[in-house]
């Protein structure tokens, strides 16, 4: 299973599940992270916060919230961006 | 204006950050506003009037929060007053540029008995970046009222407010708009609803009820707990469902969706949405935004130093007024009345007027730091850092400038999300050491250890180091309970900075401290002068040395005298005073006149008699052990008068207030007791 946090920047993801408290869910819930999202990896650089655009939003997650969000790459092509 | 005292209209704004709602409601009132808290919470409440018509209308500025579910106080509160029904309409104000997200909090108002109006702000952003939204469109799919508004030039608001009248003249009731989570959580919501119904308070109604206890609402679990007999069945038919928040936010996400199609806004152009801006390529740098990051604040605090000059001249200029009075009045009034108004009162009305300067040029800053767009890509760059501390990356702001000023500091925790977060903030700002001690620290230093300062210097700031992690840990794991969502923050898109709002929210913060934290300074200042000054006019002799003297025991085994404590007395007062006391106190006191005076002069005034001040400090018969106990008790120090009134003013808490003085209090002594025990071993 892979995680957002394991994403490269160009990577394009869809959202298949999303583990860790209650309080983070509530938050990334309201941000529009929920099974089926699609989102996009705007940076990542292996440590320091991960960028993610979704909804029409850049989110900054740290990378211990981002690795509690399972995804699946949509078209791998465009990961080695 | 009107002469009645209610208004002839109240409207509530609601609405996520970032979405121009403080502009919104600045561009309303202008400068006819007042800042407060809510009662008995810590989150400020702005209202404002105007008037229409000639009558006095009211604008109430809810905390900006990305949704309504109960989980900080900010989201409680919001939703309490729109359930109170306090206002008569709310203005939902939603970010036409990024108006899926910003939706959320229109389909979280929608769902409540309330009248809604859409500010569907920040159209002119929205065209620029090819993603016009069409208003009438919008209204039709939302079923509610909708007015394209750009705040930040004035547009569209005089049509809002109009709508919004009309709303509230003919009301037209709103037939099950927002969400339907009856056909969107199916089963299990229609199980819910049964099992509550009945018992709902009014206003809420069986269906809104039903989603927030599926959804795990603290707030709907507390009034579900007033009714016990019912509560464990609905909490065991509630627990066994899967992912209950995303399944009550995925329907208003589908709700959100439905409505963008209806309105023609859907099929973005997303490969533009790829990538970084151009900017943030640079800014969200690790190594070239760290670089930018120190740039900004450097260049910020250039600003914010120009910015408060003209206060500052005058806070100056009062501290420098006692010098001519004293010349011309020597002969003719008597000592105790020239020593009262010099020293007891234009000095702290001096410190206080650049304290008030500091405040409105670090809020200026600030703001426009934040109205662009990048204090929460400086919140990202130091994020790794901070969070090695426990804190959040935004911290990092407040922090840095409590090294000009733990005030500044204390009321710069604002920008930290969260209550708990900035909580910790508050409390572990008075370690940061400010600008007033340091010159003490340095001058002390060099006075008794010379080529060693260096290395003392080096083992202050490591300890400084070690007590914030472990402050930081001990108020994180058992003082301050609760739970961080961790780092997930909105990077808004850059915007230019709208200096009328910026400005008018500089002013009153400004105004609420003239009102409160300023003569809490000058009524310190005009204590601490009594307590020099009384019964005698000799400071040898005053009441606070009596106080330091009844203290020796206890300064003994740090190593300080009489003196000593009541140099370290009167930093508790200002630390920018604690330098000019040291040299009234050393400085032999021939008279009663000069005893006194210089209590408060400018730090930098006092350097200039540094020879002849260093001459009598070498001589005054303190040890170099004394001399560690007393550099260390005062650098980890007791916080001053002004940052405790800050620490009040923004945690409106007593006990916090007063932990923190007994923290920092203990904490100082014990310092002070180690460096002087371990400097008798070295020296």
């Amino acid at each position: 299973m892979e995680t957002l946090v394991q994403l490269k920047a160009g990577s394009r993801a869809k959202i298949t599940g999303i583990n860790g408290s209650g309080a983070y869910r509530n938050r990334v819930c309201t941000f529009g992270f929920m099974p089926g999202t699609r989102l996009v990896v705007v940076d990542n650089r292996g440590y320091g916060p991960v960028l993610v655009r979704l909804r029409d939003t850049l989110v900054a997650l740290g990378r211990r919230e981002a690795a509690a969000v399972n995804v699946k790459t949509v078209n791998p092509e465009a990961s080695h961006g | 204006m009107g002469e009645s005292n209610t208004p002839c209209l109240h409207i509530a704004l609601a609405g996520q950050p970032n979405t121009g709602k403080s502009t919104l409601f600045n561009r309303l009132t202008g400068l006819a506003q007042h800042v407060g808290n809510w009662p008995g919470k810590t989150v400020a409440r702005k209202e404002g009037d105007f008037s229409l018509d000639g009558r006095r209308c009211r604008v109430t500025d809810l905390p900006g929060t990305y949704g309504l579910t109960a989980g900080s106080l900010e989201e409680t509160i919001t939703r309490e007053f729109l359930i109170g029904r306090a206002a008569d309409a709310v203005v939902v104000v939603v970010d036409a540029s990024q108006l899926e997200r910003s939706l959320y909090m229109a389909a979280e108002v929608l769902a409540l008995p309330v009248r809604v109006v859409v500010a569907l702000n920040m159209v002119d952003v929205a065209e620029k970046n090819g993603k016009p939204v069409d208003e009438g469109k919008l209204a039709a799919a939302l079923g509610a009222p909708v007015v394209a508004t750009a705040a930040s030039r004035g547009m569209g608001v005089d049509r809002l407010i109009s709508v919004v009248r009309d709303v509230v003249r003919n009301p037209v009731p709103g037939p099950g708009r927002g969400p339907d989570f009856r056909a969107g959580l199916g089963e299990i919501h229609a199980g819910v609803c049964r099992a509550v119904r009945g018992w709902v308070p009014r206003p809420y109604n069986e269906e809104w009820m039903a989603a927030k206890l599926i959804e795990q609402d603290s707030h709907a679990w507390e009034i579900l707990d007033t009714a016990p007999e019912q509560a464990d069945g609905i909490r065991s038919l509630v627990r066994d469902i899967d992912d209950p928040q995303i399944r009550v936010s995925r329907v208003r996400y589908q709700w959100i969706e439905a409505v963008l199609d209806r309105a023609g806004t859907t099929g973005r152009n997303h490969a533009r949405d790829a990538g970084l801006g151009r900017f943030d390529r640079w800014a969200l740098h690790p190594v070239w935004g760290k670089f930018i990051a120190v740039a900004a604040l450097a260049l910020a605090a250039v600003l914010a130093y120009i910015v408060c000059l003209p206060p500052m001249v005058l806070g100056l200029g009062l501290l420098m007024l006692p010098v001519p009075i004293r010349h011309f009045f020597r002969d003719l009034a008597p000592d105790w009345l020239i020593s009262m108004v010099c020293d007891g009162m234009l000095t702290g009305l001096g410190v206080a007027t650049c304290v008030a300067a500091f405040i409105a040029g670090v809020c200026l800053v600030i703001g426009i730091l934040e109205d662009i767009g990048y204090l929460s890509r400086l919140a990202v760059i130091f994020h790794r850092f901070m969070r090695r501390l426990g804190l959040q990356g935004k911290a990092f702001i407040p922090l840095c400038m409590g090294f000009v000023c733990n005030i500044m500091a204390v009321s710069g925790t604002r920008v930290v999300d969260g209550w708990r977060q900035r909580l910790i903030t508050i409390l572990l700002a008075p370690l940061i050491p400010c600008k007033g001690l340091l010159v003490v620290v340095t001058f002390v230093c060099t006075v008794f250890f010379g080529p060693l300062t260096p290395l003392v210097f080096a083992a202050l700031f490591l300890i400084l180091v070690c007590q914030l992690v472990l402050a930081s840990f001990v108020l994180r794991r058992i003082l301050v309970r609760g739970r961080d969502h961790g780092l997930v923050m909105e990077l808004p898109p850059y915007h230019r900075p709208n200096f009328t709002t910026i400005r008018i929210n500089t002013m009153t913060r400004v105004k609420a401290f003239l009102g409160q934290g300023f003569w809490l300074i000058v009524a310190a200042a005009f204590l601490t002068w009594a307590g020099v000054y009384y019964p005698d006019g000799r400071i040898e002799t005053s009441y606070l040395a009596g106080l330091g003297r009844a203290l020796e025991p206890l300064g003994r085994t740090m190593g300080m005298d009489w003196r000593l404590l009541l140099t370290f007395l009167v930093a508790f007062s200002s630390k920018e005073a604690t330098l000019g006391a040291m040299a009234v106190i050393y400085g032999a006191g021939s008279s009663a006149r000069t005893a006194v005076e210089g209590l408060y002069m400018d730090p930098s005034l006092v350097m200039t008699l540094k020879t002849q001040f260093a001459g009598f400090l070498a001589t005054a018969e303190i040890s170099r052990a004394s001399a560690l106990g007393f550099v260390f008790a005062i650098f980890f120090s007791l916080p001053c008068m002004g940052t405790l009134a800050a620490i009040y003013n923004e945690t409106r808490s007593r006990a916090w207030t007063a932990g923190a003085l007994a923290w920092y209090f203990i904490n100082s002594i014990v310092m002070g007791t180690l460096a002087f025990q371990v400097g008798r071993l070295i020296f």
